[in-house]
């Protein structure tokens, strides 16, 4: 079935990206790579990341205002609810079109504009949908019903902000389904964690079928979320703080939690056992995911068995770091279990090299309080980005 | 799609002989996974947590600790990055120069940190600078700055700006929309605009003069944030001043646009399009307190105007390419 972009355009995306890298390393000449790029078109239009900001944020400013504009106009009839809602539902779905049409016309790939349209228009007929079902109904059932729809969604038009969309509703169902329960507190944290993990599983799995192209990065962002959810409902510290806020008195503490156990075991091999498969299977996101979660794990023990004061963790955790990072530089600059320190295409450097991107970030968020400064100033710069090179 | 199928792919399509599809074939086989840019980060965010903890540990443990002691082991460690730095530093040259050791950059990095931390130190202690507070944050501006050209390292160099702009009293944030520092105060305003714009005026001087032109858009960026922040402060601070810096505002802007289109660098488009909107659509509400639907149609017209405008930024930029 028809899909909103060229199907054979994303999958050509793929084969020139590929051979671009090959060329990079020097196994393709220009002329071959002439070759490859006239038997294997791309027609979407060429974009760059900053513009595509900008193209969002003013297309998400129109299409507010068109909302607005629109439903004032209409406001009388609202006092019916059942046309507020069929307003919405109409609106998302011009607004849909409006994309559909955009996109074939201007060739839109990912380029703000058909991004901003897509997500108006899906919230809105999702917006406008659920508020046809009656409005007592417990939060996960909303979420399933809006699920699917978002799912349709990501299914036509394979959209990132679509697919995170999808996670957290999802996440949000299970949460409040499972807590329905009269056990639903306890089960939680083991649900989360084995729907978390088979989600990860079926990315891993169906992330680079061919017939899957058109949604790649979809499996691949679900990866990320899915591991970041597993660390998170595996760790001690989240499932006892979140026990906490669910009970009705809330003691001056959080009190100890049931199979504490059980999860301080779960906090440390969780991230372990991604290591591990990481390792096993040179995976990037199980490798950087599971030093977050060793960091999780640890600032989770710190927090209940403090030794020594936040300082002194962070200056010994820093130095640590610092030697560790210092030991595997020095060690992997021969290559070591088909492991290496010389940079390559793969790696994120896209957003590390980006210089502009960089400085920006720098410039908007760092700070320097010279007040601060007339006393300590350790770490409150947002400094960064050093060499590039080996 | 795994490169095997795109070699797959290639090969079907008759673009590649069994020679070259084994040779490709062979370095997939072989391919190391490269760890280069986790390790740096790891490095950097041990670096990040080390100073912060070392800084809060002399900030609690001030009065305990044997200040000459601490001065002379920050000193120490301080004074050993640097020597690490000088002695694995490449070649000075006004073009991209790289560190002979990969943790060279790093140990400067360190070494500017700890020396933040020194210097903060010594005037809670000893009030080295007295009351003259502007030195304590001009003095590692002056020093950062210099560093980061004799070193080349655009993180220092950085660190040497923030410290510049914090230096006359402004902290700009325009991600939180708020200005730090006294935006409100007109000769702070006007110092800002005119470092922002001494600062630009030194960048593009550099850049001709081909020296480290890779620093060009890092000061750019930050002197460009400056200058924009202060004209939209202006114009939200001092209402009797309206007309100059609505006509500066544009004026930048209009540079900005132009700057971006000679150079293809679409941060300054995008910089000068949210700057010029937000100051705009201030004066527009300011002055003509539109009704409900009227604002809505400024909502509508604006942002298709605006999205119209930015599409085409690009199709300039493609036809330039081609010619």
């Amino acid at each position: 079935m028809m899909k909103a972009y060229n199907e054979t355009w994303v999958r050509n995306r793929y084969i020139l990206d590929q051979a671009a890298r090959w060329q990079r390393q020097g196994l393709l000449d220009e002329a071959k790579m002439e070759l490859i790029r006239a038997k294997f078109p791309v027609g979407f239009r060429d974009s760059n990341g900053f513009i595509e900001i900008g193209l969002f944020v003013f297309s998400i400013v129109a299409i507010s205002g068109s909302y607005f504009l629109l439903a004032t106009f209409l406001s009388r009839l609202f006092d019916v609810d059942l046309f507020y809602h069929f307003f919405n539902i109409g609106f998302g779905a011009g607004i849909g079109l409006l994309g559909g049409y955009l996109i074939n016309i201007r060739r839109y790939y990912r380029s703000g504009v058909d991004n901003a349209l897509i997500i108006a228009a899906v919230a809105l007929v999702c917006a406008g949908f659920i508020g046809l079902f009656p409005n007592n109904l417990p939060l996960w059932q909303y979420c399933l019903m809006g699920l699917p729809l978002v799912l349709a969604a990501i299914w036509y038009y394979s959209d990132l902000l679509l697919t995170l969309a999808a996670f957290v509703t999802l996440a949000t169902a299970i949460f409040d389904g499972i807590l329905e329960l009269s056990f639903g507190k306890q089960l939680l944290p083991f649900v989360l964690m084995t729907v978390s993990a088979s989600l990860y599983v079926i990315a891993r799995l169906y992330e680079n079928r061919e017939e899957l192209l058109y949604w790649r990065d979809n499996f691949i962002l679900l990866e990320w979320l899915s591991i970041s959810l597993l660390l998170i409902s595996c760790n001690y510290f989240a499932v006892r703080e979140m026990n906490y806020w669910l009970l009705d008195k809330r003691p001056a503490e959080a009190p100890e939690i049931a199979w504490a156990g059980l999860f301080w075991f779960l906090t440390f091999s969780i991230p372990g056992v991604l290591f591990y498969l990481g390792l096993r299977q040179k995976e990037r996101p199980l490798l950087i995911m599971s030093a977050i979660g060793w960091g999780l794990a640890l600032a989770a023990w710190r927090y209940f068995h403090p030794l020594f004061s936040l300082e002194i963790y962070l200056a010994i955790n820093g130095l640590s770091m610092l030697i560790g990072a210092v030991f595997l530089i020095r060690y992997l600059h021969v290559p070591r279990s088909g492991f290496t320190d010389q940079p390559d295409d793969e790696s994120p450097k896209s957003f590390l090299l980006s210089t502009e991107l960089l400085s920006t970030v720098q410039a908007t968020s760092g700070h320097l309080d010279p007040k601060d400064d007339l006393r300590f100033g350790g770490g409150e710069f947002g400094g960064g980005g050093s060499g590039d090179r080996y | 799609m795994s490169p095997k199928r795109v070699l797959q792919a290639l090969t079907d399509q008759h673009l590649l002989d069994s020679k070259q599809r084994a040779v490709i074939q062979s370095v997939e086989d072989n391919r190391l996974f490269s760890v280069h840019w986790e390790l740096r980060s790891l490095l950097y965010a041990g670096i990040l947590l080390f100073t912060t903890g070392t800084g809060l540990l002399i900030y609690k443990y001030i009065d305990q600790i044997g200040h000459d002691l601490l001065i002379l082991a920050l000193s120490v460690v301080c004074a050993a990055c640097f020597a690490f730095a000088i002695r694995f530093r490449g070649s000075f040259s006004t073009a991209r120069t790289h560190s002979r050791s990969p943790f060279g950059d790093y140990a400067l990095l360190l070494g500017c940190l700890l020396f933040l931390t020194l210097e903060g130190y010594l005037q809670y202690q000893y009030t080295v600078f007295g009351t003259r507070y502007g030195l304590v944050t001009f003095l590692p501006a002056i020093l950062f700055v210099s560093l980061a050209y004799f070193f080349d390292h655009r993180g220092v160099l950085a660190m040497g700006l923030t410290a510049l702009i914090s230096w006359i009293g402004v902290t700009v944030r325009p991600l939180e929309f708020y200005f730090r520092g006294n935006l409100k105060d007109m000769t702070v305003l006007l110092s800002a605009i005119a470092l922002s714009l001494v600062l630009m005026v030194v960048a593009i001087g550099l850049d001709r003069q081909r020296i480290k032109r890779h620093f060009t858009i890092t000061t750019l960026t930050f002197a460009g944030n400056l200058l924009l922040v202060a004209l939209v402060a202006g114009l939200f601070n001092f209402e009797n001043r309206h007309l100059v810096f609505s006509l500066a505002l544009a004026i930048t802007c209009v540079g900005f646009d132009w700057y971006a289109r000679k150079e293809h660098s679409f941060l300054f488009i995008l910089m000068s399009t949210f700057y010029g909107y937000i100051g705009v659509t201030y004066l527009v509400f300011h002055y003509l307190h539109l009704r409900e639907e009227a604002t809505y149609l400024y909502w509508i017209v604006t942002g298709i105007g605006i999205t119209v405008y930015l599409s085409n930024s690009r199709k300039i930029e493609l036809s330039k390419q081609k010619e």
